[in-house]
């Protein structure tokens, strides 16, 4: 019994250690719209949204997740930073030989909040503690390695232009709460999400500098 | 003594029916093509095209870089050939991994034109095997000249579910002018065989366009990306004016999904017709094993 509260304390001690969370890039995007309205980012709840989700998640348990998905696999768009910008500020055109590399395949990146942690494996990321499999979740990820793709492309630059490559993306967002218990007790609490970029579109844009 | 007997044979006959148990048939291997409109401008000689496979295995002989002797393309009795630069193995999220093999066509030329409506990619192994895989549509086009007269400002696309498959559903270009004269925009076109800008149905705009707007809403009439109505365009534009246009796409192959294509612009200065080239620009970027292309694909097993 003894040893049994002693390994009680040490699980209860890890559940307080500080999380260093690093979340998806897409958190710092430009823009995100949902297709349909009312959807949120997790980062956009309210204190009254985790309080009302956190009472949806059910009854204790001995050990494991309790988890709750509020927005499953909502289409979204998004506007990334410009990709490649090139100022001409000669008196005469040129022909630019334009190079940027893109990654040609679905990523998927996660966030959280409170004390759910990401965990970075070599390239690869996600949820602490085996989270992401027991969300209600089947976002058609058919490949998780990105594979990078060069693009060529010649443009005429006037003088006195700026030419930039600007990217859009479209994203499917899950986000939701859940509760981590060992022997009953409350080890981790926090919202999660995950965003997976499943197309990215680019255009040209030429201003007057 | 019997029953020394009857536990050896009983023994035997396990181990027998164990074996045969654990080992398994060994799953033949298959390659998994997904076709695509390839239409591309040739930009330098540091640029490669990519053809993306699927393969159950990834230690294949089929699928390693030093076991391919040959690589060519082929349309019924036309065949160029082309130089590998590198085979990438992907891992994914299913059975099967990523083959992406960087290729260029292994000549230059300063004026020609690759036209192939059905290509087939034909790889010879050191083995002397011969696989054919069928990829697509390939365009593929030299040309050093281009014209100056005719320039764009902005060039985007507009996107939408065409055949259950989200895909470029039309192209937003700001056109400009550059020469003193008056010209006539006679064609807008698509370097492919089967899909191409439908001339009917360019208008001028004047207004940003959303770029996830469906097409028939924007057009206010409906609109079929399958009727083949291209017609030449009679598109007046006097000196140095710069037109914003927004022009739908028709697909008129089996494959109604494009992503990177090069547009081509035929107009009239004076009495000389002229093109001004456009090079091949990714508008959009996903992959073509995504569940939606799941009736696009078409699987070869290598015995």
């Amino acid at each position: 019994m003894k040893k049994l509260f002693i390994i009680s304390l040490i699980f209860f001690g890890f559940s307080l250690h500080n999380v260093i969370v690093h979340a998806g890039d897409y958190t710092t995007y430009q823009e995100i719209k949902f297709k349909h309205n009312g959807a949120k980012l997790l980062s956009q709840y309210a204190t009254s949204d985790y309080k009302d989700l956190y009472s949806r998640l059910g009854k204790r348990r001995f050990w494991g997740w309790r988890t709750f998905v509020w927005f499953k696999e909502e289409p979204a768009y998004y506007t990334r930073d410009t990709l490649y910008v090139i100022i001409n500020k000669g008196t005469t055109p040129i022909n630019e030989e334009i190079t940027f590399t893109r990654e040609s395949i679905i990523t998927k990146q996660y966030d959280v909040s409170g004390s759910i942690g990401i965990e970075v494996d070599g390239k690869k990321s996600g949820f602490k503690l085996g989270l992401e499999g027991k969300i209600d979740f089947s976002a058609s990820v058919s490949e998780k390695i990105t594979v990078e793709e060069k693009y060529e492309i010649e443009i005429d630059v006037d003088p006195n232009t700026k030419l930039e490559i600007k990217i859009m993306g479209e994203a499917k967002v899950t986000n939701g709460v859940a509760k981590f218990y060992r022997f009953w007790v409350q080890a981790k609490k926090g919202g999660f999400e995950i965003f997976v970029v499943t197309t990215e579109y680019y255009s040209i844009v030429k201003v007057p500098v | 003594m019997n029953i020394k007997y009857l536990l050896l044979v009983l023994s035997v006959l396990l181990i027998f029916f164990g074996t045969v148990f654990l080992i398994k048939d060994k799953e033949p291997l298959t390659l998994t093509t997904s076709p695509y409109i390839y239409s591309y401008k040739y930009t330098t000689e540091t640029e490669y095209f990519h053809v993306k496979l699927l393969s159950n295995d990834r230690d294949s002989y089929y699928v390693l870089q030093e076991s391919i002797d040959k690589l060519q393309l082929t349309y019924n009795e036309e065949t160029i050939p082309l130089l590998l630069k590198e085979i990438k193995v992907y891992e994914t999220e299913t059975d099967q991994f990523l083959i992406d093999l960087s290729l260029q066509v292994a000549f230059h030329s300063n004026d020609y034109y690759i036209d192939y409506p059905q290509a087939y990619l034909e790889i010879t192994y050191t083995n002397n095997k011969e696989v054919s895989l069928y990829i697509g549509e390939f365009n593929f086009l030299f040309k050093s000249e281009n014209t100056s007269d005719l320039d764009f400002m902005n060039l985007s696309a507009t996107y939408q579910e065409v055949d259950g498959i989200n895909t470029v559903s039309g192209i937003v270009i700001d056109l400009v002018n550059k020469s003193g004269n008056n010209i006539i925009i006679k064609d807008i076109d698509i370097l492919s065989s089967s899909t191409h800008i439908n001339n009917d149905y360019i208008i001028e705009v004047f207004d940003p366009v959303d770029s996830f707007i469906d097409m028939a809403t924007f057009l206010d009439q409906d609109y079929s990306f399958f009727d083949y109505e291209k017609e030449p365009l009679d598109l007046f534009m006097q000196a140095y004016e710069q037109k914003k246009l927004i022009a739908p796409l028709i697909y008129n192959g089996d494959i109604s999904f494009i992503h990177r294509f090069v547009l081509i612009i035929t107009y009239i200065d004076g009495t000389e017709e002229k093109t001004y080239i456009i090079d091949d620009f990714p508008y959009m970027n996903t992959s073509i094993f995504n569940p939606e292309y799941i009736d696009n694909l078409v699987i070869y097993e290598i015995n």
